[in-house]
């Protein structure tokens, strides 16, 4: 075995080991229904290739004229997504103002010790206090939600502009 | 200011001076109550927002103390192939497409 092929064996090992990181955590998210009827949004989610784990559905709402993100609340609430299926989610929520874009974001729960004993529930209402109105692209806000704890495994948007 | 002639006018319509005094202080009292009640309630409304603000805050404090200790965690867990990921334009991106039914 020559150098170049040693190097080039490490150089694919890495690769690999480098891909696997997020490859194993992938979750196939898609919003399969909107209605956006009566200022009120009923969404419909699918999340696919659930390996071993339960993710989270969490969604982010860009609203039209506006640079961040907000989390969806109904009578001044926030609301989460409710798991209907073992692969489905649903979520309702008023329109406060034009919405742009739905993102739906599929999100795999850190262990319960680095929680501090946190409910999902609570960790859940924790994410109004993150300030996603002020990230201006999707990414720091994956990224927000990763550092809290909340790993990404998986994110689809829907374009409600006419 | 001549005192003689307020007292000249005082003994001459001291009924109409009664009756004046009679309505000018209930009228005079209520109005300053009214005044009172309205600044009272307006001070106990801002205490209120005020202090609905503070609990606001102590949990949005709460909250981002356990933000801060959970990013010192993942800290010190990071690995060398965590450092650095692109959601959106890597092989490993994390988007999916989706082509919803919408019903609007």
């Amino acid at each position: 075995m020559n150098i170049i092929s040693f190097l080039r064996s490490i150089f694919i090992v890495t690769l690999l080991l480098s891909s696997g990181a997020y490859g194993s955590s992938y979750n196939e998210i898609k919003i399969d229904e909107i209605d956006n009827r009566n200022n009120v949004t009923r969404l419909i989610v699918s999340v696919a290739n659930i390996r071993g784990h339960f993710p989270e559905v969490v969604i982010l709402v860009k609203k039209k004229q506006t640079t961040g993100f907000f989390l969806p609340k109904y009578n001044g609430k926030l609301v989460k997504p409710t798991k209907i299926s073992s692969n489905k989610w649903r979520i309702e929520f008023e329109n406060v103002g034009r919405i742009e874009k739905v993102y739906a974001i599929s999100c795999v729960l850190a262990d319960t010790s680095s929680r501090s004993g946190w409910s999902i529930e609570k960790d859940y209402q924790s994410l109004e206090y993150l300030d996603f109105y002020k990230h201006t692209s999707i990414k720091q806000s994956l990224y927000v939600l990763d550092d809290f704890g909340w790993k990404p495994t998986g994110y689809t948007y829907a374009d409600l502009t006419p | 200011m001549d005192i003689e002639k307020q007292e000249t006018f005082l003994r001459k319509h001291w009924p109409a001076v009664l009756i004046a005094i009679a309505i000018a202080a209930p009228t005079t009292w209520t109005l300053a109550y009214q005044q009172y009640s309205l600044r009272i309630e307006l001070l106990e409304s801002n205490t209120s927002t005020l202090r609905k603000q503070v609990d606001n805050l102590s949990v949005k404090v709460a909250v981002l103390e356990e933000y801060k200790k959970r990013t010192s965690e993942k800290k010190l867990r990071i690995k060398p192939n965590e450092i650095e990921f692109d959601f959106e334009n890597s092989e490993s991106s994390l988007f999916t497409l989706s082509k919803p039914r919408i019903i609007q």
